[in-house]
């Protein structure tokens, strides 16, 4: 079901997977945090794939754009700050918990999305989990792969080609992205083992050391055994399908509720009863 | 010569008529072609409830080569009736040449005596001959050659090109050809209509304002006002009161029952119509509907409606396949008037009519509701009402005819009336019913029922609903006066301590009762309890009172209840054993005026607070006292013995049971099941169940011997068997839970032993092993409310269903529906009982017994019982047609689970067929408000254990999926009653229980085989979803029966193996997988097919600025925000 929500003259566009099965959603959900860019694009579908996948298990399932991006209000270029897409996530935090009546949220964020969760998971109890698909952990490095693949396409061209850059915006595969924002990319880092919440890591190949976590009994990673092809400029123009990992995810997001409903972690009374925290 | 064996070996071989393959025809198949044609595949029985068949007699000298020629000519006039069907049945492929076959039978000659079963046969023949679809052709006719003035045409037609209006155009175009044909003047036929016509105006039908109107307005009715896209349908399922047990998976054998309502009983019911606005079809369809809704107690159901598309397409020349059967949605509401009910009906009918054109199958796949391969899908009973083919205007000159519809052999609905209006303006009610769930008997008696229904309501047509009788006058006197004629001779002014007394002066020296090593007499019982009964009543003790009975199991026993009756108190029985609250309870409910008990058991006594007497204490005083009979007045009236039971809700009831009930039951009993004097019986059971009344009261005033066993031996089977070889007893009573204890202990069993069998229902898996270690098997029925049993039932074999039987001496039953109105014969009801048999209610509960013990409408007024109440006993039961009553559940218990009515016992049935199933009760449990889920626990055989996979499987194996139970919970015992009956309440809540078991949260089981892999593929391309479990039913994910054939044709097409569509409605993907993995396909590796991505169209991306996002509630600090996830450690682990 397609829903906007948020401020009435900027709304957030959202696709909302009811959940199915035996739990009826008591108080599971799940928010999807989607990549940014052509990524957003090439994981459209694999990302509806797992949220209806989720939903059948019993989840309520909301998948985000974010402002600027796919059906939301408003220009990518005009996003000056991650604090915009962040809140975003907020927001559709909220939104999620008023539409399924659960108190807290699972954030599965791909990719730029994750990095996104990420952050946004740090500073909300009423996160009780994240999956991170790929995300990516330096903000430098992944400009720079997208820059990389935004030069080797344009040297596909005939005649090479360039694209509108100035002071203010420089376009990087299709999309236009103000510098400001894209200096905030560039300094950003995220360090999983500062996301106290339980996790799940799905990484390509890699094992960073950057995964480590403080409480390893917190992280699982699991490995992708494919290949990973953000770089290969011949995959842009397809969509991004991983069915294998797809459905290990899809099976490890309900075992975490399983394991959150054992811990009795779905509530937030019950935790903020017991550390004082809260309002 | 042998006329039946000529259609067998027949020179007569059937002509068909060559066919041109060349000029064909194609065109595309209606939806509701398309939908029969499915339905065909199911199965060659689905396939033959599609023969149409109808027949006319010519009477007269009949030009056989010209109706040869005459059906040429129709043929030729109607393309559909020399028409075929692709293989994917989605087009109709139209045969240049008439293209039928034809036989003859010549049946003339020495007329034998077997004509008519001849005839029959020709036609059960037809009947039940498949029509191959694809290769045609689709209409058979046999002529047969009665004599040379009289000949039956018989007609068989696949439902695909003919339907009952075609039927009529089809015969009068006949008549018209072979008049023309021979010459006789007639006006010309308007051009025929062209069914491909009718099919391009249905196809631009579906998309159009109408169409798309007719689709909400039917989503409607079963959706209510809900949005389509939540996929919840409110399909009413109806429940026939069918006579055997539903077949897991559905059959279509049928049969045909015709009953006719007089001309005169129309004629009333038509101005009962009439007088209200509507039509004679609207009133009998409201009768019939309401008279189901009371036969089955299912207040909202459909009734399919068939219509005629050629009226609604105005095409009346038109032979096709063009009925639509509409599910009509009836909601009858019993408390109100016939007439109001009929006038609701009447509108529904008529918005009904008004979106008459968007088709049953359609529907069906729009809803796509869950499957039940029990049931046909929402209609389960149709509805027509029609004039007979008028045969005036039909042609045939020189002839006379007589047009008669054929039954047919095989049916798509449970029952089918087929209302035929006759010429002399009576109605024939030709009922088609499913012959697997009913029997002709059964279906005789509802018909006859339902002319009694409206027969009524054409005398009193304002008459609530619920009022109106079900059943004539003959068949309520049958039931309720002739099952219910037990009259039998006992001493009506009796008391239980007088029988005694009798015996006692009649047999002194024989034994009375035994335990251990000790016996006592006859004679000595007398003399004890006379002695006691002093004692009691010099301390005060007396008619009116209730004295408490605390003692151990021993031969005494016997002695100190003959003594506080012969008091004239009633006594109250107080079993150590039981939970010292509910004694405590018990002993201030009742009032006790003292307690009995024995030097042992004082210390427990004394914490009851009331006066007791130790009586081996104060045995020296007793035995100085004489021994004579004591000088009480005790009547048939007075109390005899207060019996707690547990009330299901709240505290324990005391039933207040009098000397009359006792001393019939007694003298039932001995006449059935039958006790002597050379009988002993082998009493286990504890005092405070009202079952031992039996076991000490039988035998003893009887001239027979009680062998008493303690509580330890009660419950040990190997014990139990050692104590009946070792007194060679001749009956004994226990509840299932106790023959059960034995026959696991090996005991052998004794060839003349009578084993009675009550207390809970009998299970069936109990019944052989039994039936293997008697003499006689009895099933036993009764609440203590009316003394012990009230019915009784010989059990002599374990594949008929366990009865109750018939009432007992004096004793009447009858079964009632919530109204209190008896029901008919094989309907649900609730279980009544009266007569001699009935107590006095519960003590110091006025309310409660007035609303158990309600006023007698059958009350004998010339039999002097003790009370003259019905006792509502909450048990739902029915009467099988031979008069026996078959126990069903609790009314309580009475469970209905996404609309589908559960018997548990059914499910408990299934699952008890597993090898290694010990023992099984399913309950429904609502652990959470409004979420109501079956239970099964489940006790394994010694040695053997089970998962809840594995019972999920097999019970699937045998029941709809509505009734897998969703928790198997495995338990080391049953928790078990004081009485020995199943503690429900005790029954763990399953998710504590068996975690790792709970198979609901299980993860999707993925495929995982190549062809498992496949075939989901398959699943998912067709259905276009993407997570196809092993264990997923295709109807279940979405999928209807169009798909079926999409996915039967993929994998025939590939794998070269054929799916049959039965397998959707019961196999899961991974059984389905299994069937095709023998395939050549699947040597070869199959890549894992990734599905194309496709594009979502992307909306314009506005201008306006973003947002500054609202600041939400994340203000803590990092150091909380941890603390709170800190309990999380060893997540992963």
């Amino acid at each position: 079901m397609q829903q906007y929500f948020g401020h009435p003259e900027s709304p957030l566009f959202s696709v909302y997977h009811a959940p199915r099965g035996k739990h009826g959603g008591d108080g599971r959900a799940v928010l999807i945090c989607p990549p940014i860019g052509q990524e957003y694009i090439r994981t459209h579908w694999c990302l509806r794939l797992v949220a209806n996948q989720i939903a059948r298990g019993g989840a309520h399932v909301l998948r985000l754009d974010y402002h600027g991006i796919g059906d939301s209000s408003g220009r990518v270029e005009h996003v000056d700050s991650v604090r915009v897409w962040q809140n975003n996530i907020r927001e559709a935090i909220e939104h999620l918990k008023k539409i399924s009546g659960a108190e807290t949220v699972m954030l599965l964020g791909q990719r730029f999305g994750g990095t996104l969760a990420g952050e946004v998971a740090q500073k909300r109890p009423d996160v009780n989990s994240v999956v991170l698909w790929e995300p990516v952990l330096d903000g430098l490095s992944y400009l720079k792969q997208l820059r990389a693949m935004h030069a080797e396409m344009l040297d596909l061209w005939v005649c090479k080609m360039t694209t509108q850059n100035d002071d203010v915006s420089e376009e990087i595969l299709g999309s236009l992205y103000s510098r400001v924002l894209l200096n905030e990319v560039e300094g950003l880092q995220l360090n999983v083992g500062d996301i106290p919440q339980p996790q799940l890591i799905v990484s390509c190949g890699c094992t960073d050391s950057a995964l480590s976590h403080p409480e390893p009994s917190l992280q699982k990673v699991v490995l992708d055994d494919r290949e990973s092809s953000w770089d290969d400029l011949r995959e842009l123009e397809s969509a991004w399908l991983r069915p294998q990992v797809s459905r290990k995810i899809v099976k490890l997001v309900r075992e975490m509720f399983d394991r959150l409903e054992r811990f009795d972690a779905l509530k937030t009374e019950s935790r903020s009863a017991k550390v004082g925290a809260g309002q | 010569m042998n006329q039946v064996s000529s259609l067998t070996n027949s020179t007569n071989v059937p002509v068909v008529i060559g066919s041109n393959h060349g000029n064909d025809i194609r065109y595309r198949a209606t939806e509701a072609q398309l939908e029969v044609w499915l339905s065909s595949q199911q199965s060659v029985e689905a396939n033959c409830a599609y023969n149409e068949i109808s027949s006319l007699e010519l009477h007269g000298a009949l030009d056989t080569e010209r109706l040869r020629r005459a059906i040429d000519e129709v043929v030729k006039r109607h393309e559909l009736l020399r028409s075929t069907f692709s293989d994917d049945g989605l087009h109709v492929v139209v045969k240049e040449e008439a293209d039928y076959e034809f036989q003859f039978q010549d049946f003339s000659g020495d007329l034998p005596n077997g004509i008519d079963e001849a005839l029959t046969s020709v036609v059960h023949q037809m009947a039940t001959t498949p029509f191959n679809l694809t290769a045609g052709p689709l209409l058979r006719v046999v002529l047969q050659k009665i004599s040379d003035d009289h000949h039956k045409l018989s007609f068989v037609a696949h439902h695909l090109i003919l339907d009952g209006w075609s039927l009529a155009v089809f015969c009068a175009d006949l008549g018209h050809f072979y008049d023309v044909l021979g010459g006789v003047e007639r006006e010309e036929l308007p051009p025929a209509n062209r069914y491909q016509q009718y099919a391009t105006k249905m196809e631009q039908y579906l998309p159009s304002d109408a169409g798309k109107s007719d689709e909400a307005f039917w989503v409607k009715q079963f959706r209510g006002g809900r949005v389509p896209s939540d996929g919840q349908t409110d399909i009413p399922v109806l429940d026939l009161p069918v006579e055997n047990a539903r077949p897991a998976l559905r059959t279509y054998e049928a049969r045909r029952y015709d009953h006719s309502i007089g001309s005169e009983l129309t004629e009333r019911i038509r101005k009962v119509g009439a007088k209200h606005g509507c039509s004679l079809f609207n009133t009998m369809l409201a009768a019939f509907s309401a008279y189901v809704a009371r036969i089955s107690e299912t207040y909202d159901f459909c009734v399919g409606i068939p219509t005629a598309g050629q009226a609604a397409m105005d095409m009346p020349e038109l032979i096709g396949h063009c009925v639509n059967t509409m599910p009509l949605r009836t909601k009858v509401d019993p408390s109100s008037s016939f007439t109001g009910y009929m006038k609701t009906c009447r509108n529904g009918l008529l918005d009904a009519f008004d979106h008459q054109r968007y088709s049953y199958g359609t529907l069906l796949r729009k809803l796509s509701p869950p499957r039940d391969p029990a049931r046909p899908p929402m209609i389960s009973v149709s509805f027509n009402l029609d004039p007979m083919i008028d045969v005036s205007k039909m042609g045939f000159s020189g002839l006379k005819v007589d047009p008669i519809i054929e039954p047919r052999s095989f049916e798509n609905f449970e029952w089918f009336v087929n209302g035929v209006i006759l010429a002399d303006k009576s109605v024939e009610l030709q009922l088609q019913y499913n012959c697997n769930l009913y029997s002709k008997q059964s279906i005789r008696f509802y018909l006859e029922g339902f002319e009694a229904f409206l027969s009524e309501l054409a005398g009193a047509p304002h008459t609530r609903i619920a009022d109106v009788h079900l059943m004539s006058i003959a068949q309520r006197r049958q039931v309720m006066v002739d099952w219910n004629a037990t009259e039998l001779e006992y001493p009506i002014d009796g008391t239980l301590h007088g029988e005694f007394s009798r015996q006692a002066a009649a047999t002194p020296d024989r034994t009375a009762i035994k335990f251990d090593d000790t016996l006592l007499t006859y004679a000595e019982v007398e003399a004890s309890s006379n002695k006691i009964a002093r004692y009691l009543k010099s301390s005060g003790v007396g008619p009116g009172d209730l004295v408490g009975i605390c003692v151990d199991r021993s031969e005494r026993t016997l002695v100190y209840l003959y003594g506080v009756l012969k008091s004239g108190a009633g006594y109250v029985p107080l079993d150590p054993a039981y939970p010292t609250d509910r004694l405590q309870y018990m002993c201030d409910h009742s009032g006790l005026k003292l307690i009995v008990t024995e030097q042992d058991l004082v210390d427990r006594v004394s914490d009851f607070n009331k006066p007791h007497v130790a009586i081996d204490n104060v045995a020296n005083e007793i035995e100085r006292l004489d021994s004579g009979p004591v000088d009480v007045t005790v009547t048939p009236g007075d109390i005899c013995y207060v019996i707690y039971t547990s009330g299901s809700t709240g505290k324990p009831k005391g039933v207040q049971v009098p000397h009359g009930p006792v001393v019939n039951f007694l003298c039932s009993m001995q006449q059935t099941p039958g006790f002597d004097e050379n009988d002993s019986v082998l009493a286990v059971t504890t005092l405070s169940f009202d079952i031992a009344v039996l076991e000490l009261y039988l035998p003893t005033v009887s001239g027979g011997t009680v062998v008493m066993v303690d509580q330890a031996t009660a419950v040990d089977g190997v014990k139990l068997a050692e104590q009946l070889e070792k007194h060679s007893i001749t009956v004994m009573q226990a509840t299932p839970a106790t023959w059960r204890l034995m026959i696991q202990a090996d005991w052998n069993g004794n060839t003349d032993l009578k084993v009675l069998c009550g207390g809970e229902p009998m299970p069936q898996d109990l019944v052989q092993p039994l039936l293997d270690r008697c003499n006689q098997l009895w099933n036993m029925y009764g609440p203590t409310e009316t003394t012990v049993w009230s019915a009784a039932y010989r059990i002599e074999s374990s594949t008929a269903p366990v009865l109750i039987g018939k009432p007992i001496g004096n004793t009447q039953i009858y079964l009632l529906d919530a109204n209190g109105r008896e029901v008919p014969v094989g309907c649900e009801g609730e279980l009544y009982i009266g007569g001699a048999g009935v107590t006095s209610g519960y003590l110091h509960q006025r309310e409660m017994t007035d609303e158990r013990f309600v006023k007698n409408r059958y009350r004998n007024p010339f039999a002097d019982y003790v009370s003259d109440r019905l006792y509502k006993t909450g048990d739902v039961a029915k009467y099988r047609f031979d008069g026996n009553i078959q126990f069903l559940r609790r009314n309580d218990k009475q469970v209905k689970v996404r609309g589908f009515r559960i018997e548990l016992g059914e499910i408990e049935q299934a699952i008890k067929a597993h090898l290694s199933v010990q023992q099984t009760v399913v309950i429904v449990r609502e652990d959470t408000v409004g979420d109501a889920r079956l239970v099964a626990y489940v006790v394994t055989k010694p040695d053997q254990s089970i998962d809840g996979n594995q019972l999920r499987d097999h019970v699937r194996e045998s029941l709809p999926f509505y009734m897998v139970p969703q928790h198997f919970v495995e338990l080391e015992s049953m928790p078990q009653t004081n009485n020995g009956k199943i503690d429900y309440k005790a029954l763990p809540i399953p998710v504590i229980v068996m975690e790792t078991n709970d198979a609901v949260s299980n993860d999707i089981a993925l495929p995982g085989t190549a062809p498992e892999k496949y075939l989901a593929g398959v699943w998912q391309d067709v259905l276009e979803i993407d997570d196809v479990g092993l264990n997923d039913l295709f109807f279940d994910i979405g999928g209807h029966s169009l798909l079926v054939m999409k996915v039967i044709s993929s994998v025939h097409q590939q794998t070269g193996i054929k799916l049959g569509p039965q397998d959707f409605l019961v196999a899961t993907l991974e059984q389905m997988a299994n069937k095709i993995s023998e395939s050549y396909f699947f040597n070869r590796e199959i890549e894992e097919a990734e599905p194309e991505p496709v594009p979502e169209a992307r909306g314009e991306m506005n201008s306006s600025e973003p947002d500054a996002a609202i600041e939400t509630a994340d203000r803590q600090t990092r150091v909380e925000h941890q603390g709170v996830f800190k309990k999380l450690t060893g997540f992963w682990t």
